[in-house]
Order: C-alpha cells, then structure tokens, then sequence
C-alpha cells in the first residue's frame, strides 16, 4: 500500500491490523479515500468501520498537509517520536516562507566577487561550482566552509558539511586560510570559525553517495544546525561508476541524476541551507559527428568580421562584435551587411523587429544543443575571446537543468613575453598587474619556513629550463564567470572608466595563502 | 566524540551501545512483523540498518521498498552520523605519513614527501625521472618512520616495461639495507592490457588486506590506454575506462593508507590555441580531465641541465605553486650538487 508513500508521516499504529490485509488486497490509499468502504471491507475481509474510520483520517490527514486545517496536536504528541514529521510539517511550511522573505547569503569574503555574485551564495539554492583540475573549487568551497559560520551578513553563524568523494578535506590548508585571510583573522576569538563547526564524511562510490545523501544527510541538517552542505564533487563517482557511450546508460544516469537534483533542491529549500557543488568538466569538440554543420557554415555572416581571429568562431552579436573590434585597436566594420540578417541580435538590438530571415535549416542548427550549450555551459559564448580550451561542466544538459546557478572557475596560461595578438592592450595590461602582484606574493607572504624557495633561487629558476627560445614564464590566469543565476543580473556592470576594459561579469582572481582573492579591484 | 553528546537532545545512548532494532517497533507504521524480518535476515541492530544500502534491504523477503525506505529513515535518525568534524580529521592527518623522495628540496616542496592515503601523479617528457622516481620511492618506503619511510611494502604496477631491480639496488645501498630484502618487499606486476591493469587492481587489495604496503606505483598509468582506444570514436569508453581505474586507486588509497603514485605521459599540444604560439615548450598531461581530476597532487617534471630536473607543482589541494630542483643520481634521486646550483 502507497499510504506512506503519500503521507510519511501518517499514525498508522491504530490501523496496523487493517492494513496488511489491505495491502494484500492490492488496495490503494485513492481506493480508501474513493471507493466505497463497504466494498473495501469485502474485498480485503476486514470490519468495515475501521476502513471507514481509516478513510477519514486520510482524509484529515491529507487535508492537514495541503494546509487546509490545523494540525491535530493531540495526535501527534500521543505518539513519541514516530509523528515528529508531521505536525512540524506544517509549522515548517510556515517558518520556511519566513526565512525566505529575509535574504541570507554566505560571502565570498571578497568584495569584487560579491558583488558578481550579487551578495554571496545565499540559501535556498542548489549552486554548482565548474571548473577545470586546479581552477580553484575546492579552495572556493573550503572558504565558504569558514564563511558560513560567520555572523550575518557574511555568514548564518551555523555549521557546514562537507562531503567529499575525491580526496578527503584539506584541513591543513583549512586552518591555513584561518590564519591568513585578512577578514578571518582579525575576528575576536569567540567569533572566529573553526574546524569543529565543519561535519566531514567521505563517500566513495555511487552507493554509499546516494546512502548519505538521502537518509544521514537530512537528519544531519537538523541536528547539528547546518547552513551549508558541500559535496565536492557531485561527478566523480557518477563518472567511475556510468558508462557513458551507450543511450540506456545515458538514459539511467539521467533519471538518477534527475532525482539528486530533486532531493538537493528540496533540501536546501526546506531546510534553508546553501547547497554548493563542485562539478567537474570534459573537454568540448567543435564537430563530434560528422553530420553536423561545420560551425563555419552556421554563420554566413561571420565571414565578414574582421576579429574573427582572436576568438573562437561563434556568432557575435553586433554590439559585441564592436566591443571587441574596439578593443583590437579596429575599427569596426563600417558596413556589414550580412550583420542586419543576422539570426543572432543582442537582446538590445532595438532594430530587431522579431522576424527571423533565417532558414529552418539554420534555426535547427540554432536550436542543436552543440550550439545552444555555450550559453549554460559557461564557456565560449562568444562574448569576450577566450585563450583557454572550451570545457563543458560534466554530466550533461540534465544536470544542468538540475541546478539553480553556476560558476564557471576558468583557468587559463598565458605567457608574458612577445604578446602581440588580437587582445595585446589588454592581456599585457593584466599579465603586468598579476605579475607584479604574484610577485610581490612570494616576497610579502613568505613564511621563513614554508614550502617556497629563497627569492635568489626564484629569480634563477627560469634559466634552468633548457629550453632553446627566449624564456617566457607562463602565468596562471584565473577568472570566476557567473555562468546563470536566478537572483542576480550578472554580466551587466559596464566596464569602468579609466580601466582597461575588463571583462565584465568575470572577476579575475588568484589564490593565496588566504584562499581566493580577486587581483582587480581597488585599483 | 566530545561534540556528539551536546547534540544528543533524545538522551540516546551514546555512541558504542548498539540499540535493538525492536526501538523502531511502531514508529511511523513499522509493525513488529516487519522488524522480525529485519531481524531474521541477520539486522539486529538499529546501526546495522542504518549503514546498509537500501539496494540490500530490499532483497529481504516480504520487505518493499518503501518499507525498506522509512526504515532507513528512521534509523538514521537514532544513530550517531558517520560525519567528523574537521578538528577530528585534522588530528588524524597530522598523523598521517609522508614517503621521503631522497631529495631533500623535493620533499620541501611537497611538504615532506609524498603523501600516504592520496594520489600523486607524476608527468613530464622522456627521461624526465619519472620512473627514477617510482624506483627511488619502491624503496624509501619500506625504511622506518624516523627515517622518512612508510614501513611497509610496494606494489609496483610496470606498464612500460621499464622496472628495473639494479636501481632498487643501487638505491638500496644508499639506505644501508639489505638489497635481496628490498627486492623481496616489492610486488611487481606486468600489465599488457588495460583490462588487466584494472583486474590488478583487485588482486592488490587482496594483497593488501594480508600484509601492510605502504606504496602503490603505476608506471605508467596512461600507456596502455594510448594503444588500447584508438581516435575520437573510442574516446568516450576509454575515459570512462580510465575514471574507474582512477577511482579504484583512489579507494585503495582510502581504505589500506597507503601513498598512490602514478605516472603519466605528456603529449606535445598542436591545437592549444593561442596560448601555444607564445610557449616555447606546449606540452600537456595525457588522459584528459579525468586523470587531471582523480589525481590530489599532479607533478610536472622537466628537463634541467645535466643530471638535474625542475620539479614544479601542477594542481595540489594544499600546496601553493612552485618548483624545485632535484638530481638523478647513481643511488636514486638527490639533491643537485653544488656545482650545479651556483652554475645559474
């Protein structure tokens, strides 16, 4: 019988022997309710009065949980801990659109990515940070896990669980940042987070993942007071455990992963919590099969614009195409006509009379989830070129639907000597400014006895490498994108004035001792 | 667990007593008929259910999965979470072991050594010493802990064909032990396929559950794969191949302690983008983002001037990027002489 089913938290005690029975007889909590109780009794030979009474305490019941009535108290005290869902169900239904109407976020600790973030990761929301290996994640999660515990308005002054599934919590790197970051350590000591407020546990496989998840996870929240739950990250045993390549397989990891995201979503509103994960990435290919369009061919107009060379190949809205052309130190195209015709307005086109002079071919490709993913997925949308490979946020569309917001960490090498490509001003403005910065890292922030060399080493490193160019140090390039996310505009601050133009809605960062910091405000 | 009484409000018993499975009679419509299911399929405790997958319950006769379901539920929420608190983990890392290199700078560099309970990878070019390394650690990690070792044994996976027991000797004489005993403490296997290399993988916990290893070398872990799949079409299972190999590593690390260190190949990068036009030297780890996101700490080795090579740290959870230099020597690696520091 599917009693429990549609009322977990119903007494079934005065009821327990009429119940087998009906569920013998293949009798259904909507028979109970619908059907007449006589033919109910008959069917599963019990006494008629008790399926009758039994209906109309479903009936109470069901109309308690759809709000209608009070609760009946006396109901659920008479039964010790067995009814403890129930009667608070409702309380909490109240309480939840309480907290709800007042806005809680976890601060980055940042002020830059803050604001990109329009506050902080607040609660209430499944959030996913993307990444590629050593973007970042982990160290933006580890933060958060401080964050959480601070009072309001950086923190909720709760507990945080993290649950790792590829390798265990980093806490020397935890009490690391504890020590260093300019905020956590200036905190007095009866404020200051530590690392028994953060729950760690370890799920190697599906099985374990999905045990965790769905029954210690829930009752965790409750009796510990979490305010932060982070799995990091949600792909790996997804990725061990699933084969990939065959439709069936993809078709059950779906369902199951439709399922996650139903219980993660339900949680983190229910409970008010913030739900971060971190998710891995996969490499994008262009053109997989052979059957799709060439991307070329896609964009007839493209073949006009002069930047196509220091981007990826993607359509340009025409706002966007001038941005960039200006950027290049090029004027932009005076007359470009195939640009008018364009499938692909920028939302403030205001000549876009809503007509498409397209062909169905070209909107079918338009409508191709290998075209349509560079806007979810966070990378190559074209708005700014991108020297980094394209990644796409692993798991797929039906993940990506799963989740509320995502933030792409982008991690990408650059190379200081003989910059003279497309976006020459800009690059070399940044890599001056990160340069300096990282070095003025090493020699400000050196312990004496950390793990960094002496400084005349550093400066004697590069010439070590036998390599027969003229050496160039690579520097790691790190920016955090808001990828989409329900409560914030994003990408929609205009580049400031007296600044190389920055990409805006990308926040440039580097990560120290301290954990994450962006290396462009202030400036 | 200090912790763990001031959130106990039901006046549970603490953690250590197992309570009956009957304390879940009559909660939340389990009837004692359903209990003596549980009981009669061996579930005697309210633990014992609580940490069995629901796939298990199940197969109990007369137990539907929604039975299974509100059980679990409600036994999750008598007993002690399987969650640790921070501090603790910090406490039992603190005991945890690093494996020496022999190089003093190197394991500088990566904060005393390399690390028992995680994976390390380890790639770079030809004759870079990745497999010098693997041999210099087949053998530190059987000295005793006041010595940098991990007293324990090695399983040295050989892909390659490259394992080569003069090394372990000539490194063995550096340490002062008896060489046939180093030889005797290292478990080498061959693997000509990467299904077998996965299968090795079983056969080493089985190993491992019977004596104590402390070390777990895969040279290389990515070789066999490179033949094995070939193209784009076969790119999808060879991935998906490579993460569960990644993930059994990793649980073998988990569960026994010991250090995982695999070594992997580099690929000269024609497509990087622009990016590669201003770098002299385009070289990118093989095996994709899996392996970039299995491994904990990721080592790219370069070629140095004679003997030495740099050392530079790719991605690692708790390391800061940097790098160093380190020697290939006669007896295993070293620190860089003299000469060679003051030569820059």
């Amino acid at each position: 019988m599917d009693l429990l089913l549609v009322l977990p938290g119903f007494v079934t005690k005065p009821f327990a022997h009429i119940l087998p029975p009906l569920e013998r007889a293949k009798v259904t909590t909507v028979d109970v309710i619908t059907l007449d109780s006589l033919e109910i009794a008959k069917r599963a030979r019990v006494p008629p009065a008790d399926v009758r009474r039994l209906s109309s305490c479903i009936v109470e019941a069901l109309h308690t949980d759809v709000g209608f009535e009070k609760p009946q108290t006396n109901t659920g005290t008479s039964d010790g801990p067995s009814s403890s869902i129930n009667p608070d169900a409702t309380t909490r239904k109240i309480g939840s659109t309480k907290r709800a109407s007042q806005w809680n976020t976890i601060s980055t600790l940042d002020p830059a990515m803050d604001a990109l973030l329009g506050g902080g990761i607040p609660t209430g929301y499944v959030t996913e940070v993307t990444g590629e290996s050593g973007s970042g994640k982990t160290q933006f999660l580890l933060s958060l896990c401080l964050a959480v515990q601070l009072p309001k308005p950086q923190g909720l002054q709760r507990r945080a669980i993290y649950i790792s599934t590829e390798h265990p919590l980093s806490t020397p790197r935890l009490s690391q940042i504890l020590e260093c970051h300019p905020v956590l350590s200036t905190l007095p000591a009866e404020q200051t987070p530590s690392l028994q407020d953060i729950l760690s546990i370890n799920a190697m496989d599906l099985e374990s993942q999905d045990h965790i998840l769905n029954y210690h996870l829930p009752v965790a929240i409750e009796r510990y007071d979490i305010g932060l739950v982070i799995i990091d990250s949600i792909t790996s045993n997804y990725r061990a455990e699933h084969e990939s390549n065959s439709l069936q397989a993809n078709a059950k990891r779906s369902s199951e992963l439709a399922k996650l995201g139903h219980l993660l979503r339900n949680l983190a509103v229910k409970e008010d919590i913030a739900i971060v994960l971190a998710n891995q990435v996969s490499d994008r290919f262009e053109s997989l099969k052979g059957s799709e369009p060439a991307s070329r061919t896609w964009f007839p107009s493209m073949s006009q614009t002069p930047s196509r060379g220091s981007g990826p190949v993607s359509p340009f809205p025409k706002s966007r195409t001038e941005q960039l052309a200006t950027r290049n130190g090029q004027q932009p195209p005076s007359s470009s006509p195939a640009i008018s015709s364009s499938p692909y307005h920028a939302p403030d086109d205001k000549n876009f009379d809503g007509s498409y002079l397209i062909s169905p071919r070209v909107r079918n490709s338009m409508l191709n989830v290998a075209h349509q993913e560079r806007f979810y997925s966070g990378w190559g949308d074209g708005t700014y070129p991108e020297s980094g490979s394209l990644k796409n946020p692993a798991l797929g569309l039906v993940w990506s639907t799963q989740i509320a917001c995502r933030i792409a960490l982008k991690k990408e090498e650059s190379y200081a000597v003989g910059v003279s490509m497309g976006d020459s001003a800009y690059l070399a403005s940044t890599q001056d400014a990160s340069q300096f910065r990282n070095g003025g890292d090493v020699n400000t922030h050196q312990d004496p006895d950390s793990i960094a060399m002496p400084a005349p080493y550093l400066k004697n490193r590069v010439s070590d490498s036998q390599n027969p160019t003229p050496t160039s140090e690579s520097t790691t390039r790190r920016t955090m994108k808001l990828v989409f996310s329900p409560w914030t505009a994003g990408p929609k601050d205009p580049p400031r004035k007296g600044q190389p133009s920055r990409r805006s809605g990308e926040v440039e960062f580097e990560i120290w001792k301290g954990g994450l910091r962006s290396t462009n405000h202030g400036e | 667990m200090e912790g763990e009484e001031q959130f106990d409000e039901n006046g549970l018993p603490g953690p250590g007593a197992p309570t009956p499975l009957s304390a879940l009679d009559g909660v939340s419509g389990l009837t004692a008929r359903d209990i003596k299911l549980f009981v009669d399929a061996g579930y005697n405790t309210v633990e014992s259910v609580a940490y069995t997958p629901k796939r298990l319950l199940e197969q109990i006769k007369g137990i539907s999965e929604q039975k299974a379901t509100k059980i679990l539920v409600e036994a999750s929420k008598l007993v002690p979470m399987g969650f640790t608190t921070a501090t603790e983990m910090h406490a039992r890392r603190s005991e945890l072991i690093s494996i020496t290199t022999g190089s003093k700078r190197l394991d500088t560099l990566l904060g005393g050594g390399v690390e028992t309970g995680s994976i390390t990878e380890i790639f770079g070019e030809f004759r870079t010493g990745k497999s010098q390394i693997c041999h210099t650690l087949a053998v530190t990690c059987q000295l005793p802990f006041d010595m940098g070792g991990g007293e324990g044994k090695c399983l040295y996976i050989d892909t390659e064909g490259t394992f080569r027991p003069v090394r372990l000797l000539a490194v063995a004489q550096r340490y002062g032990l008896v060489g046939e005993e180093v030889l005797d403490n290292v478990a080498y296997a061959r693997a000509y396929n990467s299904d077998h290399q996965l299968q090795l993988l079983n056969q080493a916990s089985q190993m491992m559950c019977e004596t104590r290893f402390s070390l777990l070398v895969v040279d290389s872990a990515t070789s066999l794969y490179r033949t094995d799949f070939n193209g784009r079409g076969e790119l999808a299972s060879r991935q998906t191949h490579l993460a569960k190999f990644m993930r059994t590593l990793q649980r073998l690390a988990d569960e026994f302690g010991i250090a995982v260190v695999i070594t992997n190949q580099v690929v000269a990068q024609v497509d990087g983008g622009p990016s590669a036009m201003f770098n002299p030297d385009p070289k990118k780890p093989i095996g994709g983002n899996i392996i970039a996101h299995a491994s904990t700490t990721r080592l790219s080795l370069k070629k140095g001037r004679g003997e030495t090579r740099i050392c530079k740290i790719y991605d690692s959870p708790c390391l800061p990027e940097s790098d160093c230099l380190f020697a290939i020597n006669d007896d295993g690696i070293g620190d860089p002489s003299e000469k060679d520091l003051e030569d820059k």
